[in-house]
């Protein structure tokens, strides 16, 4: 059975470095990109199994990504875990709306999310 | 002198005393005579009858001499000090009597002196005291007017029917800057603050009010945003003037313009929500790290160096951010004018209006949460708004707009949106970030920047089923009242500066003819015109009124407008006054200048000399303008006559000059209707000698005089 593949969507690279460390070692493969637009096309051609999506991405914000993601038949059911450092109830709110399975606010525990990464593929798969 | 008459009767009363006793004394002994000595008496008394008279004669003068000195003393002296002392008690308090003959007189005289001299120094110890009083409240007055011209704010005072008691040069500026020309005299004394801000919002916040006064809140106080006639938006803030009852007496309005407090507490709701956010996520990063490091006891020296240096950059980057942002936050947050208490259905309504005037789009309004609150800086909030309509106008081709409201859960969604747009697909693409304003306060601010200083979203969502696309505004509900603490104090009963008569001046929608004419606000105008005869043509070309406001002539509430006549002006007329064609071109028409004339006549009586003059231009032009004059009218011509019947000329520089007015500015409407008010004021005593108290009276007694039947 091929491993699970997560894409990270996130432009700073001193979380992507744990992030990326700790999946692995969770036993998912991970692609990590670090704009909105390329999330967004990667996420297009190739679906993975779950996103992960900061909301603060250049050129194409998390919000974005996640709507139009949406918007694609590929991507319907595609579970996307939204990252902020904003943690509003309004803006939460609004992630959800547009989409997001989940949605976490930093700073987080990887521990906790690698739980949830595991428990939402589990569901999905 | 009606003494002499007196003593001369108290002379003969005398004199007949005297007879009376001798004739009785007569009788007596002529009684106790026998026959024959009566007839030996008889000759003798015919013989002695002349020197009798003499004899009566003398005594006459000899009691009128006698008599004089004591009538003198005691009669004409008395009568004499009563004068006196009438004269000292009503007209010359320093009079003196004078030194009497008689000592009891001279008694009464020293005590009627002695009474005078204290009356004297009590009516001038009343008289200082009462000076001193007058200067210090003359003094408190510039004070006070010195401090309110001072401020920023606009300030209008007004009482609790919503009569303007007091305002400032602010509220000046702002409601004059604001409106246009012509609706510049909406602000005044004694007018309805109605006219500047809508009743139902001055309803709703002075219910406000009152339900903190019941609370007991130390310092009750609403804020609420509010728009000039114009239509620009203002911060307000009311606040009661509490009387010996319950419900306040009137209420403090203060004004800012909206835009100039926005800048300060944007800037520091960004700096909060920027040091949040750096915050989290570097503490994000620094525990990632940590945990990677933790999960993972078999890390190799390289990756180990990888982790650390992470957390050492980020806990240094996390420092410098601190420290910038508590520098800024001194720098910024010195002046913070927090959100304001806005209901839903009152921001849609204005978005609703400023959008359909701004974006010449339809807007229809569907509130599903007009009665919930938010705390919205409402300036920015409406041209977002706006700009999001604008998105769906330029974007879509929209030519027509809703705006939706609706309550979920803590939150309330405004959306702007449009309806039968098909094949449109939501997104977020680009328009969060764009500038909603070129200039002015809201200059390069982006939705995205009025959401956050709202802790608020903005979206776009479609609804392919309902032919819907919309942008869903996301707004933190608001609670309708701030949480003011409840404490238990007593009160003065009213602040410390002025007892305004008008607190107590009821509205005037009381039948106005039994009002006193002193009591009763009058616009005194006149009209400059080109010809004399309306009904062949002649136009007005210039409006001057002034307003009467409890016997004062408001000189500074002026109401001055040259008029465009539409047509050419005789040679005479601009030698009469002074107007010339070239002033009058670019100047509004008389269909523009009547209808700002008539609000400005609001609730006043008109006066005019020879009122039936103006009053018929004034009529031929009620359809044309669409407003019609129907106060009462006074005439200074009528009530001339109604004064001075025996006098010939009742035109106005010769009643001036009866009355003392200076002319200043005559055939200048504006000069000339200052003119007709200092005359008008000072004709009301003098009418009211003569028993013409009321408006009626004025009407039926000049209704009498010859001058009535002029007609034009």
């Amino acid at each position: 059975m091929p491993k699970p593949r997560i894409l990270i969507a996130d432009d700073e690279p001193n979380i992507v470095l744990s992030l990326e460390f700790l999946m692995e070692r969770a036993g998912y493969a991970v692609e990590v990109v670090d704009n909105g637009e390329d999330a967004l096309r990667r996420a297009a051609e190739d679906p993975p199994d779950l996103l992960l999506l900061d909301v603060m991405l250049p050129r194409l914000s998390g919000f974005e990504v996640c709507q139009r993601l949406r918007a694609l038949p590929a991507c319907r059911s595609l579970p996307i875990i939204m990252l902020t450092a904003k943690g509003r109830d309004s803006e939460i709110s609004k992630g959800l709306a547009l989409g997001a399975t989940a949605y976490v606010t930093k700073p987080f525990s990887v521990h906790d999310l690698v739980a949830q990464v595991k428990s939402l593929l589990d569901r999905s798969g | 002198m009606r003494t002499w008459p007196r003593f001369l009767a108290a002379v003969a009363a005398a004199v007949v005393l005297v007879l009376a006793v001798i004739a009785g004394y007569t009788i007596v002994v002529w009684n106790t005579l026998d026959a024959a000595r009566r007839e030996a008496l008889v000759p003798l008394a015919a013989a002695y009858g002349d020197t009798l008279l003499l004899l009566v004669i003398m005594l006459a003068l000899g009691l009128a001499l006698a008599l004089a000195p004591l009538f003198r003393a005691y009669v004409v002296a008395p009568q004499q000090l009563a004068q006196a002392a009438r004269l000292i008690a009503t007209a010359n308090p320093g009079h003196r009597v004078t030194a009497q003959a008689s000592p009891e007189m001279r008694e009464l005289a020293s005590a009627i002196n002695l009474l005078a001299t204290r009356y004297e120094s009590a009516l001038r110890e009343a008289r200082s005291g009462m000076e001193a009083a007058r200067r210090d409240v003359e003094q408190e007055k510039n004070r006070l007017a010195a401090l309110m011209s001072e401020l920023t704010h606009g300030v209008i005072v007004c009482n609790a029917e919503g009569a303007m008691l007091l305002y400032n040069s602010t509220a000046r500026e702002i409601f004059a800057q604001r409106g246009t020309a012509l609706d510049r005299t909406l602000l005044g004394l004694g007018r309805s603050v109605f006219a500047l801000i809508d009743r139902t919002l001055i309803a709703h916040s002075l219910g406000r009010v009152q339900e903190q006064l019941r609370r007991g809140v130390a310092r009750p106080v609403v804020h609420f945003v509010t728009s000039t006639p114009a239509g620009d938006l203002l911060r307000a803030q009311m606040a009661p003037i509490r009387g010996n009852s319950a419900a306040p007496e009137g209420y403090i309005l203060t004004f800012t313009e909206a835009g100039s407090e926005l800048a300060f507490a944007e800037r520091g709701e960004e700096l909060l929500q920027s040091l949040a956010e750096t915050g989290r996520a570097a503490l994000g990063n620094v525990r990632a790290a940590a945990e990677a490091m933790h999960e993972a006891a078999d890390l190799d020296a390289a990756q180990r160096g990888r982790f650390l240096r992470v957390i050492r950059e980020e806990a240094d980057a996390l420092a410098r951010r601190l420290e910038q942002g508590a520098r800024a936050h001194a720098d910024e947050m010195r002046a913070q004018w927090p959100l304001e208490d806005i209901s839903c259905g009152d921001l849609v309504a204005h978005a609703a209006a400023h959008i359909g005037q701004s974006l010449a789009v339809e807007v229809q309004t569907d509130a599903g949460a007009t009665d919930a609150w938010i705390r919205a800086d409402s300036y920015a909030m409406l041209h977002a708004l706006a700009w999001l309509a604008q998105q769906l106008r330029d974007g879509h081709g929209a030519r027509s707009v809703f705006l939706r409201t609706s309550v979920s859960g803590q939150h309330v969604h405004i959306d702007v949106g449009a309806r039968g747009i098909a094949g449109v697909e939501a997104s977020s693409a680009g328009w969060e970030t764009s500038a909603i304003a070129q200039h002015g306060e809201l200059a390069r601010r982006t939705i995205k920047q009025v959401m956050e200083r709202h802790g608020g979203e903005a979206w776009q969502q479609a609804d392919p089923a309902a032919g819907e696309i919309y942008f869903r505004v996301l707004l933190p509900l608001g609670e309708p009242m701030a949480r003011a603490p409840v404490v238990e104090r007593v009160y003065e009963s009213r602040p410390e500066f002025y007892d305004f008569d008008l607190f107590h001046q009821s509205g005037q929608t009381a039948a106005l003819d039994n009002r006193r004419l002193a009591d009763l606000a009058y616009t005194v105008f006149d009209t400059e015109t080109t010809g004399l005869e309306p009904s062949r043509g002649d136009e007005i070309i210039a409006i001057g009124g002034v307003r009467i406001l409890n016997g004062r002539m408001l000189a500074h509430e002026a109401f001055e407008q040259l008029i465009d006549p539409c047509r050419p002006l005789s040679p005479g007329s601009a030698r009469i006054t002074g107007i010339d064609a070239d002033m009058l071109k670019g100047q509004p028409t008389i269909d523009a200048v009547l209808p700002a004339f008539h609000r400005y006549c609001t609730d006043t009586v008109l006066v005019a000399h020879n009122a039936a003059f103006d009053m018929r231009f004034l009529q031929l032009k009620e359809q044309k303008s669409g407003v019609r004059f129907t106060q009462p009218v006074l005439d200074t011509l009528l009530l001339s006559a109604v004064l001075h019947p025996a006098l010939e000329s009742h035109k106005l520089e010769a009643i001036a000059e009866r009355h003392g007015v200076s002319i200043i500015g005559r055939h200048t409407a504006l000069g000339d209707a200052m003119v007709t008010a200092e005359i008008f004021l000072r004709m009301i005593p003098q009418l009211a000698e003569r028993g013409i108290v009321t408006l009626k009276d004025a009407h039926e007694a000049a209704q009498r005089t010859y001058y009535a039947r002029v007609r034009y």
